[in-house]
């Protein structure tokens, strides 16, 4: 998964393209550590090119969640792809994360 | 009785024993190959073995005295001559005999500084000529081709020729013109005549005695006659041990030559002994029609002027 | 010490051969310009010397020429007196020493009439005493002899061939002969002078530039005039030597000669190499000289030998010197092939010999001592790397074997009930688990797939077993279960770890299903006559995530024969090569063409064959859990 970081002052756009799996999913852990440890008001995150994510990903959105939530800041997933989007229903995921 | 027997034994051992009986022998020229076959049958022993003690005497370097001259005198039995020589020397009053012919076939010849194109060629040329004869041949040969020759004598040798002093040099083809030869690497094919191919093929050498001697002393001649021939045939045979007994002979005369020319000369010496018309050296006496045809031709050219006896001369 | 295995002597051999063909070369090639040399300087030499001979002897005739030419005309003046021309014959024989006999020679009949008139004067051979004669008689006939006609009949000057004399001289002479010619140019005789051949031969024989070389004089008729071997002088002419040498380079230096050329000419001599100089005399004679060039060179051959000795010692001195320098500067290489057959053996830290030089020795040293670093560096990540994935595998295998302990295989054998289920783990351990409980007439049912992996998510998946086997005993409602198996695992839970389930209770006598899903997959629900459908049922969430989620539980009543088919996403996200996923499309397509009468270990396997099938080789990369429940 492709994970590219755009700041606008305190607001952080973070570009996702591919798919997040048990392989990859320790690098996207890396990725977004910037995101975790900083201090970003808001987060944006552009899911249009992502193609899949595994439950393995899930657990990284959600720990993401919970630590953007502790610091007080907004975390949103825009666009994503239907399937995608359902794998985030089904686990219910989608009512604790912010999908636009 | 015992007496008689002693004198008759002495007698018989008188009469038995070969004596050895004493012939001087003179070639008609310096010792060389040319009378290669009697230095052979002395050294071999031929005449010992048929009796004979032979002395050989020699013409000899600037003295004058011939053959011919030294046996009119008595002085020597047997020696060697030319035909036409002794033709002449009858007429004189010397009576030689013929007991071998050697020579088969004429070896005159005439060396030039100019070039023959014909007989004619030699005319009102300066030739040298051997004072002491040997050229009768060649004045047939003006004579028949009507020349008039100037003619320069000499003792021996080919420095006349050499030199330019004259035209040309009488010289025979087993002596001096090979001389001429080895002294200028060669003459040229043109600057030469043979007169034996304008038909005056005359024998020549020969062996002589009186007539006087061959009646008293016949056995004693057809002897030598034999052992000389025998001589000559092994000559033929060996002619390397011919020419080693030969220069034997040359070098207690002190004679002035070489092995390579000796060799030469006895090459052509045995090649002149081959009668043309058998192709062997078989020594076949003069031919009668030969001595006829040569008396008259000498008679011609006013060299002899009487007609000889064949029988007489020829045995 | 095979030259195949020694570098050092196959180097040195190399060099010396290109040394020695090198040496070679440039020997030939100055031989070659030395000899060519030296034959040049040889025949300046022997050419100055034959001048010199040549000058010497034309002096003694041209003063022998002067001596007659001087006094005939004294001849003329005292033609009269009978003594005093023996007088002057004395005169010229004593007046030089070079003169042993002379005479005045007359034509016959010019002097007083007589046929013979010569006074003659000659010095003794033996003797050396002066005596004076009247040579001319008939044993002695004068004029047709050589040195009184030749001069007589050219009408010049004349200088007689060789000859050995006996009218008096005794010995072997040359004679100069002048003709006399009256006032009116008539000839009347000859004068003459005789000088000795032995003088000529002394002289001749003293030049000898060259221990063996020789000279010849020759006269006009090729015969040898002086010669060294005696026995030839006046008996061999030149061409009689030339044709017993079966050499025409003889003849023809012969003719040459003859001819009063002047030149140099190479021949051999009976085999040996050697040249001959050669030049006339004024009176038609000619002198040649003969070097062999085996003496030219004797001196330059010595030279060559020792040169040549002395350069075989070198080049054997080159040989042995540049091995033994050329084995000291490789000994580092011996020394690093040794170090590198020690690395290996096993020690990576041998000793890498070090290098004084700046060469490429130093290159080589230090590659060795880099690729000796670089091994150890790999070895060491690969030691670590080894070791943790060791410490990888151990995990995955302990999580692993958890995970299959917890899976029950004791599967119900009832009329009413046909249950099997089977979890295919991968590699990476996923955490599926199902689980199944028959209490009486009820069977408890679960399937799950915990998020995380490795012996944490095993002990999730623990946790999550012994809840819901704990809870589900209760007899609560099943949203209740969910709840609180939720609750247990959302305590001490930091890494946010979760399980998709979908637990169920199944009532075998009336057919009531009392169930709760939890964030997992749509179960597949094939009815008796085989229609196959997804029951839908409220996502809810995840268990593990949130404590207190209100889960929300349905109920049904299943008619008999119906089939439950759980699953978890090991199934429908089962990915292709070309990552295309099995999906949920075809789960229900393949559950379609289920037969409702199957037992359902062949549906589990059928459906395993399928995903297999389907994926022809692809890597799993998620456990795949099937459970079927046949209610009969």
């Amino acid at each position: 998964m492709n994970v590219t970081i755009t700041e606008e002052g305190a607001k952080a756009l973070v570009k996702l393209e591919g798919r997040l799996d048990t392989t990859n999913a320790d690098q996207f852990q890396k990725d977004i550590q910037p995101l975790m440890t900083g201090s970003h008001t808001e987060i944006d995150m552009d899911c249009s090119d992502m193609e899949y994510t595994s439950s393995q990903g899930l657990r990284m959105f959600l720990m993401l969640q919970k630590t953007v939530s502790a610091r007080g800041a907004k975390l949103v997933l825009r666009n994503m792809k239907p399937h995608v989007k359902e794998v985030f229903d089904i686990t219910g995921f989608s009512h604790i994360i912010t999908i636009l | 009785m015992k007496r008689l027997l002693t004198v008759a034994l002495l007698l018989l051992a008188v009469v038995a024993l070969p004596a050895q009986e004493v012939v001087t022998f003179m070639p008609q020229w310096l010792p060389q190959t040319q009378f290669a076959g009697y230095y052979v049958a002395l050294e071999k022993g031929f005449y010992a073995e048929e009796g004979l003690d032979v002395i050989v005497d020699h013409f000899g370097g600037s003295s004058t005295g011939t053959a011919l001259e030294k046996i009119e005198q008595r002085k020597v039995d047997i020696i060697t001559s030319q035909l036409i020589s002794v033709m002449i020397e009858r007429e004189r009053g010397m009576h030689l005999i013929n007991v071998l012919q050697t020579s088969q076939v004429n070896g005159l010849m005439c060396a030039t500084h100019f070039p023959i194109t014909s007989p004619a060629s030699l005319d009102s040329a300066l030739i040298g000529r051997w004072k002491v004869g040997f050229g009768e041949v060649c004045d047939l040969f003006c004579y028949k081709n009507g020349l008039h020759v100037e003619w320069v004598p000499y003792i021996q040798g080919i420095n006349l020729f050499i030199s330019g002093a004259v035209d040309g040099l009488l010289c025979y083809s087993y002596s001096e013109f090979l001389q001429l030869e080895l002294a200028t690497g060669g003459i040229r094919e043109d600057h030469r005549i043979r007169f034996s191919d304008y038909g005056l093929n005359y024998p020549e050498d020969g062996l002589y005695v009186t007539e006087e001697f061959y009646r008293n002393h016949k056995s004693t001649v057809d002897k030598f006659v034999r052992a000389s021939r025998r001589g000559w045939e092994y000559a033929r045979a060996n002619k390397e041990e011919a020419l080693d007994i030969s220069m034997k002979v040359i070098a207690e005369f002190n004679v002035a030559t070489n092995r390579t020319f000796q060799r030469m000369m006895l090459d052509e010496i045995l090649r002149l002994q081959v009668n043309p018309l058998t192709d062997i050296a078989d020594y076949a006496p003069v031919r009668r029609e030969v001595f006829e045809e040569l008396n008259r031709s000498l008679i011609e050219a006013k060299i002899l002027k009487t007609t000889l006896n064949y029988e007489e001369m020829i045995r | 010490m095979s030259l195949k295995k020694n570098f050092a002597s196959r180097l040195s051999l190399y060099v010396l051969l290109i040394s020695a063909g090198l040496m070679l070369v440039v020997t030939i090639l100055f031989g070659l310009f030395s000899s060519s040399a030296m034959r040049l300087e040889s025949r300046a030499v022997a050419e100055r010397e034959l001048d010199n001979a040549i000058l010497d002897i034309e002096k003694v005739i041209t003063e022998v020429e002067r001596t007659v030419d001087n006094l005939d005309w004294v001849v003329e003046q005292h033609m009269q007196d009978e003594s005093f021309l023996y007088l002057v014959t004395r005169e010229i024989v004593t007046a030089n020493p070079n003169i042993i006999g002379s005479a005045v020679a007359f034509e016959p009949g010019f002097y007083k009439g007589r046929k013979y008139f010569s006074p003659y004067t000659y010095i003794g051979d033996q003797t050396h005493e002066v005596h004076s004669i009247q040579m001319g008689n008939e044993n002695y006939d004068y004029p047709v002899l050589d040195w009184y006609q030749i001069p007589k009949l050219l009408n010049r000057p004349y200088w007689s061939e060789p000859y050995f004399d006996d009218g008096g001289g005794g010995q072997a002479m040359s004679t100069y002969s002048m003709p006399l010619h009256d006032d009116e140019g008539n000839f009347y005789g000859i004068m003459t002078a005789d000088i000795s051949l032995a003088w000529l031969s002394d002289r001749v024989d003293a030049i000898k530039p060259y221990p063996h070389s020789f000279t010849m004089l020759i006269g006009r008729n090729g015969s040898f005039i002086a010669h060294p071997d005696e026995n030839k002088v006046l008996n061999e002419t030149i061409f009689t030597v030339a044709m017993e040498m079966f050499d025409t380079t003889a003849v023809q230096i012969g003719r040459e000669m003859l001819a009063g050329a002047k030149g140099m000419q190479r021949f051999s001599n009976r085999g040996e190499d050697s040249f001959m100089v050669y030049g006339p005399l004024s009176n038609g004679w000619s002198m040649a000289l003969v070097c062999s060039y085996a003496d030219v060179f004797r001196n330059a051959r010595i030279m060559n030998i020792v040169l040549g000795a002395l350069l075989f010692l070198g080049l054997i001195g080159l040989f042995i010197g540049c091995r033994r320098i050329i084995r000291q500067l490789t000994l580092p290489i011996v020394e690093f092939s040794n170090s590198a057959m020690t690395m290996a053996k096993g020690n990576f830290k041998a000793a890498i010999p070090e290098v004084e030089t700046k060469d490429e020795l130093l290159k080589l040293r230090n590659s060795l001592s880099y690729m000796q670093q670089s091994i150890n560096e790999y070895i060491e990540e690969l030691k670590s790397t080894t070791a943790s994935n060791e410490r990888y595998e151990s995990e995955l295998n302990i999580a692993r074997d958890i995970q299959m302990s917890m899976l029950p295989q004791d599967f119900p054998q009832r009329d009413d009930l046909s249950l099997y289920a089977m979890v295919q783990p991968a590699k990476e351990v996923g955490g599926d688990l199902y689980d199944f409980v028959v209490v009486g007439d009820t069977v408890y049912f679960l399937v799950g797939d915990v998020s995380g992996k490795g012996v944490p998510a095993a002990l999730f998946m623990a946790i999550a077993r012994a809840a819901f086997r704990f809870i589900g005993a209760l007899g609560l409602p099943m949203k209740e279960v969910v709840q609180r198996v939720s609750d247990c695992l959302c305590d001490g839970n930091t890494s946010e770890m979760f399980v998709t389930l979908f637990a169920g209770r199944l009532d075998l006598k009336t057919g009531q299903l009392d169930y709760c899903n939890g964030g997992h997959n749509p179960i597949v629900v094939i009815d008796p006559d085989g229609k196959a459908s997804f029951l839908q049922a409220k996502p809810n969430l995840a268990a593990g995530l949130f404590p207190g989620f209100p889960y929300q539980d349905e109920i049904i009543t299943l008619k008999r024969g119906t089939r439950l088919v759980l699953y978890t996403d090991g199934v429908t996200e089962a990915e292709r090569v070309d990552k295309l996923q099995y999906g949920e499309e075809q789960l229900l397509a393949w559950a379609q063409r289920v037969s409702p009468d199957t037992p359902s270990n062949v549906v589990v396997s059928d459906l395993f064959t399928q995903v297999k099938h389907f994926t022809r080789g692809a890597d799993q990369n998620d456990d795949i859990t099937i459970m079927s429940l046949l209610f009969k």
